[in-house]
């Protein structure tokens, strides 16, 4: 009995069939139809023939569903070339109803059909968990939960990276179970890897006992590459692509538009209309906001004034007027103050970040301390003398919006200012 | 910090010039110092020719400053305030609070 029956082709065409997208739903369907009436038709010896046939079916509408990530809208693109009929690799891309978009990459051990059986499971597993928990970190200890109860085959694994991404705060939380490091281009040319913090998935229960710790990134105007190791996995056969090279291919490709920057990377390894070596996996998240100033640090009373610096000199560049550069420091500086006097009590992390956006500057402050609830606090009446509690009048009266919207996942607190140029 | 703090007597006054950027990092001190003449009974003008930068922080120890004055019957000026600081104490809606002098030496005549 192979272990690759047909229900797990419908598992996996169900899945597909369930993602894609609206206009070409009829066809999809057509062909879901048929594979129902193939099966019908077969007896048990022809089932190989069929199989094949729908392997190769699976094949092409994933490759083909894939593909409709690429419509140039949204920040997020995922490629798969599968190096036989249907991969072991998997990604997703999960628009949330609360406005994130939940993203993970994987790469089932094995080839063949009992990876594809097990990248289906994990595909439906992950796109099930992605609408409803919001923490990577959890939603893999709850996979590896999953995946063991389910009794993967002896020496099975997967190695996974979750993530959630914000595309209007430009930060992500990832969590990394046994895989290959993210990599997160900066704007200035420099590279940071978030490697993972616990083994893979589905090897035993007790390994992921709690959630994966998670790392929360500014994407800071970046791009982040998530791949399997197919991309950088030597095998002495023809142009592997070293960790080295992939970076300077990055940085090579960084100014392309997504979909052509993922060609790009993918086109060194696969001759064109060779099947790759191994399957490849490749999936960009992308900030394209284009912060003037991101500014990440631990941050405590006497760093105060280099942040301000900071600000400066951003302005400067930006050929803000002298009053301009003066009122949002002054803003900056009373945020940065609150957090520090009433998130953290001292010191802590913060991101700072400033982008022009048209005629408006506008501010954006992060931090990690216990939420709170800003809105709920009284306004402070500036006729009423007495010493502090002036930080808040302050930002009030030279920016022209201040608000604190949700913060990004794995944040504490966000406070968005701005101010409208002259 | 470029923060400057120097006291001088002229008579029954306390002269403390303050210079440079004034934040959480240094406004505590500050106001110990003031409060401290304050509490010696020293009348107090404050000199902010050379202050560069005033955050709330130190807006509170110059507001302090005032109360503890008011509390003891004795007298607290600010003088030759920068355009910096000037900003900062407009836009507390304290430049009608505090006593103001143009120059160091106005506020220091009797």
């Amino acid at each position: 009995m192979a272990a690759w029956s047909s229900g797990h082709i419908y598992q996996a065409l169900a899945w597909a069939h369930s993602r894609q997208m609206s206009d070409s739903q009829d066809h999809y369907r057509r062909q879901l139809d048929r594979i129902v009436e193939m099966s019908r038709d077969f007896g048990a010896s022809g089932l190989d023939v069929a199989m094949r046939h729908e392997i190769a079916l699976a094949a092409e509408i994933q490759s083909r569903l894939r593909s409709a990530h690429a419509d140039g809208r949204s920040p997020l693109l995922g490629v798969t070339l599968p190096a036989q009929d249907i991969s072991g690799d998997f990604f997703e891309i999960v628009e949330r109803s609360d406005g994130l978009t939940a993203f993970a990459i994987g790469d089932v051990a094995g080839k063949g059909v009992e990876a594809a059986r097990l990248m289906a499971l994990c595909s439906s597993l992950y796109r099930q968990k992605a609408t409803e928990e919001p923490s990577p970190g959890r939603l893999l200890c709850q996979m590896n939960q999953a995946l063991c109860r389910a009794g993967l085959p002896d020496g099975s694994f997967v190695t996974m990276i979750a993530g959630l991404f914000d595309a209007a705060s430009g930060c992500a939380l990832l969590a990394n179970a046994g895989h290959e490091p993210a990599l997160l281009g900066r704007r200035d040319g420099r590279f940071q890897a978030f490697g993972a913090a616990v083994p893979p998935l589905g090897i035993a229960e007790e390994l992921i006992a709690r959630p994966v710790p998670e790392d929360f990134l500014a994407l800071a105007g970046g791009c982040l590459y998530l791949f399997t190791d197919g991309l950088t996995e030597a095998d002495g056969q023809g142009p592997a692509m070293g960790e080295q090279e992939l970076r300077r291919l990055i940085l090579d490709a960084a100014q392309l538009p997504l979909a052509l920057r993922a060609e790009a990377l993918l086109g060194r390894l696969v001759l064109p209309g060779a099947a790759p070596r191994d399957d490849l996996t490749l999936l960009l998240v992308e900030d394209r906001r284009r912060p003037l100033l991101s500014r990440r640090v631990v941050l405590n009373a006497q760093g105060l004034e280099a942040n301000r610096h900071a600000v400066r000199t951003v302005c400067v560049a930006a050929g803000m007027s002298g009053d301009l550069q003066d009122e949002l420091i002054l803003a900056v500086d009373e945020a940065c103050q609150n957090i520090l006097r009433h998130g953290y009590g001292g010191a802590g992390e913060v991101v700072l970040e400033i982008l022009l956006d048209g005629r408006r500057v506008a501010v954006q402050l992060i931090d990690f301390a216990p939420h709170v609830d800003m809105m709920a606090l009284p306004l402070r009446d500036p006729d009423e003398l007495r010493p502090g509690g002036l930080g808040l009048h302050f930002i009030r009266s030279v920016m022209d919006e201040v608000d604190w919207p949700p913060p990004p996942p794995g944040a504490g607190n966000l406070l968005r200012m701005s101010k409208f140029l002259p | 910090m470029t923060m400057s703090l120097t006291i001088e007597r002229r008579g029954q006054i306390a002269l403390v010039r303050l210079g440079g950027e004034i934040d959480l990092s240094n406004s505590m001190e500050i106001r110990r110092e003031i409060s401290a003449c304050l509490q010696d009974r020293w009348d107090v003008v404050v000199d902010l020719a050379a202050v560069g930068y005033i955050d709330s922080s130190g807006l509170a120890g110059l507001v302090e400053g005032y109360q503890l004055a008011k509390r003891y019957g004795i007298r607290f000026a600010l003088a030759a305030v920068s355009p910096a600081a000037l900003r900062v104490l407009k836009l507390a809606r304290l430049d009608t609070v505090f006593a103001l002098f143009d120059d160091v030496e106005g506020a220091l005549a009797p």
